[in-house]
């Protein structure tokens, strides 16, 4: 039962290893991730953000369909959540994740910054540096969603030019961020993988872990105490939909399930077994701890799919609100979970200061 | 915002006879340290030269900052932001004597300071849309009328953090931030941040100067604070941008001068992140910790040499003891460590200082 990880947390908080991990098995554990997660996945999101690009442009002319586009949007965005935890790296350069992506967004300022665009209808947008021109909240899947569900939108309207430049954009970073790792002189892989030569700021192997760890960490943070706990509110009667991430496309849940996928991809690695989980084993020898984590894993993504509806009606619903409050709370277990057992079975010294900040 | 429960905690431990100058003239120092405990309660302490606690508070949730006025005997602990509380605090036997709440519409940002028999705090006020002039306001509190918030001070931005009082003047690091209760922890401004340093006229409220490090710096958040005798202000920073990125962390500002960057030689060992600093009694060495980089960096200003790096593992709190050139510094994983003149030692004693979970800030009650 779920009780008992929650109880693991606050009796254990550190637990004797056999080992501690060598810089060989960090430098090993983040080759893996970087290929067959990040590469991998920065690599479908390029390639959803083109078709998504090639399908704006479809629709504009007239030879494709709104739905169309929610489709291509949808599956561009699913690329995105796939990645969206990871937080360092090339994706962190020019501020691209959060061009990506501005959320959470409790103020509306990717709705009302696009009223605004599209009340001014400035030409100079729609073209070849129009991306650059636009704010932050305008640049990223959230305006699409804004745009794809809003009643602007028609065949060679202004706002179909405008979807036609934030899709440009969004393709661009995504295949930026791909080439950045992978290609040109210095690709970021290679910077990993000699972690601790010059080339990337990073010391040494433990470092880069430390990075992988906490965008792990950060999924499940995100997940507990932005996409659910603040939506929840504190009855089914004071719920907050519009806190929710996506609740215009009413894809909020399926960014959660996406999120829970890849951070337990993460744990597992290869095959289920490498990853985080191979460190866990092998090196540190604590078969319990692994055990624990992968059961905690999959008890959290169970949870989530077993929650009926879409989150905005889940929240408000008494008997599915039940669930959508225990995904909350396993969300939020699993990340203690992490942050206090993880980090001390792998020696590497994050703590709240490092984690949180002020 | 006053959901909180201000009622159930306050559980003092008291000095279980400990009385100050016990253990020799001059090491009766104590210092303030918020921290978790292993169940991951929040408490306020204090904790002496041997190791011992002095004080402990249970407190409702995270602290931060601290305040500290010798003539009143107290601290205020402040909360974390978005706070919702402060704490005033007996510093002999930890009785709370105030719990001030947030007024309405405003949030503590984890600071607050003593100055003119008034206490002044960093708070933001809570709106859907940003403030033109800033979401930033120091509250003023009245000490002699129970704190009864008397005064409200623009700050002149965004997300003032730490302040100092020097004279009749206080000096505030606005971060720059913009966040909401709505999503706490999250920065939703960070392609426009602007931060800076402002002088504030204590008596009402003027804003006599105002310090940027320029708009190329712009993502270079200015949050925290340590004067020296001779009124030298340092400012250190947390960057918004790409930890590899080149940008000053830290400044000094000088009465009637300029930010003035400093250049460290071992900077990147700060992963662009600087949570702490500390001024040595001696106004000349400067003490730097960076949870992230796990170190505290010891930096001689006069001399522009930077003179010792100890690691500390989730290092954040530092503290200026009495002594010239001595630090103590505080882990978020546990432990406290000391360093004067280029050597690093545990300081050890009760068991709470290894098992607890250190937050940000330390601060020597003298």
């Amino acid at each position: 039962m779920f009780r008992s990880l929650v109880i693991a947390v606050a009796l254990l908080p550190l637990s004797a290893t056999a080992a501690t991990p060598q810089p060989e098995h960090y430098r090993r554990l983040n080759i893996e991730l970087v290929d067959a997660q990040v590469v991998p996945g920065y690599g479908r999101l390029a390639d959803s953000a083109t078709a998504l690009d090639a399908q704006a442009a479809r629709y504009c002319r007239g030879d494709a369909s709104l739905d169309e586009v929610r489709e291509s949007w949808g599956a561009a965005f699913d690329a995105w959540q796939g990645m969206q935890h990871l937080r360092f790296g090339p994706i962190e350069l020019f501020m691209r994740g959060m061009r990506m992506q501005f959320w959470p967004d409790p103020r509306n300022s990717v709705g009302s910054t696009l009223d605004e665009l599209l009340a001014k209808a400035d030409p100079a947008l729609l073209g070849e540096h129009g991306f650059d021109q636009l704010t932050v909240p305008a640049q990223g899947f959230p305006a699409i969603e804004t745009l794809i569900h809003g009643d602007a939108l028609t065949p060679g309207s202004y706002a179909c030019g405008l979807l036609q430049t934030i899709a440009g954009g969004i393709a661009d970073m995504a295949a930026d961020t791909l080439e950045t790792w992978v290609g040109g002189d210095r690709p970021w892989r290679e910077g990993v993988a000699h972690a601790g030569d010059g080339t990337l700021h990073y010391q040494n192997h433990q470092e880069v872990t430390q990075d992988f760890f906490k965008a792990m960490h950060g999924a499940l943070e995100r997940v507990a105490e932005h996409k659910l706990m603040r939506p929840l509110g504190a009855s089914h009667e004071t719920t907050k939909p519009k806190l929710a991430e996506s609740w215009r496309s009413g894809r909020s849940l399926d960014n959660i399930r996406a999120n829970l996928v890849a951070a337990e991809a993460m744990y597992l690695g290869r095959g289920e077994r490498g990853g985080f989980s191979r460190v866990v084993r092998e090196v540190a020898g604590d078969t319990q701890l692994d055990d624990l984590l992968r059961r905690a894993f999959k008890q959290t993504r169970d949870t989530a799919d077993s929650i009926a509806m879409p989150l905005s009606r889940a929240i408000a619903d008494p008997a599915e609100r039940v669930k959508v409050a225990k995904l909350a709370r396993e969300a939020s277990a699993l990340k203690a979970l992490l942050a206090q057992r993880l980090t001390a079975a792998l020696g590497i010294p994050l703590g709240f200061n490092s984690m949180d900040g002020d | 915002m006053n959901r909180r429960e201000f009622l159930t905690s306050g559980i003092a431990v008291g000095v279980a006879g400990f009385v100050p100058g016990a253990f020799g003239a001059g090491d009766a120092r104590i210092w303030y340290g918020a921290r978790l405990d292993a169940d991951g309660r929040a408490h306020a302490s204090g904790f002496d030269a041997d190791g011992r606690l002095r004080f402990d508070v249970v407190l409702p949730a995270r602290a931060h900052g601290a305040g500290y006025s010798a003539a009143r005997g107290e601290l205020v602990v402040a909360s974390r932001r978005p706070g919702d509380f402060l704490w005033v605090v007996d510093a002999l036997t930890g009785r709370v004597r105030h719990r001030i709440a947030a007024a309405s519409g405003r949030f503590f940002n984890g600071h607050a300071v003593y100055a003119r028999g008034l206490l002044y705090a960093t708070e933001s006020v809570v709106t859907d849309a940003p403030l033109p002039g800033g979401n930033g306001v120091i509250g003023v509190y009245d000490a002699a009328t129970g704190f009864a918030r008397v005064a409200e001070f623009a700050s002149g931005g965004h997300d003032p953090h730490q302040l100092l009082a020097l004279g009749d003047e206080l000096v505030v690091a606005n971060g720059g931030l913009l966040t909401h209760p709505d999503a706490p922890g999250v920065k939703l401004n960070i392609d426009t941040m602007d931060s800076s340093v402002v002088r504030i006229d204590a008596r009402d409220g003027r804003i006599n100067a105002q310090h940027r490090l320029g708009a190329a710096l712009h993502r270079v958040g200015l949050r925290h604070l340590a004067a020296a005798p001779d009124g030298t202000v340092a400012v250190v920073a947390q960057y918004e941008g790409p930890v590899g990125d080149d940008v000053p962390l830290v400044a000094l500002l000088r009465p009637g001068r300029a930010l003035a960057p400093l250049e460290l030689p071992q900077q990147e060992r700060l992963k662009n992140y600087v949570g702490s600093v500390a001024f040595d009694a001696g106004g000349r060495m400067l003490g730097l910790a960076s949870p992230r980089g796990g170190v505290a960096l010891f930096h001689d200003v006069d001399a522009d040499t930077t003179r010792g790096l100890i690691e500390v593992p989730d290092g954040c709190g530092i503290a200026a003891t009495r002594k010239p050139g001595e630090f103590v510094v505080s882990s978020g994983l546990g432990g406290v460590r000391r360093w004067l003149a280029g050597e690093g030692s545990r300081l050890t004693g009760a068991a709470e200082l290894d098992h607890s979970r250190w937050d940000n800030h330390l601060l020597e009650l003298a």
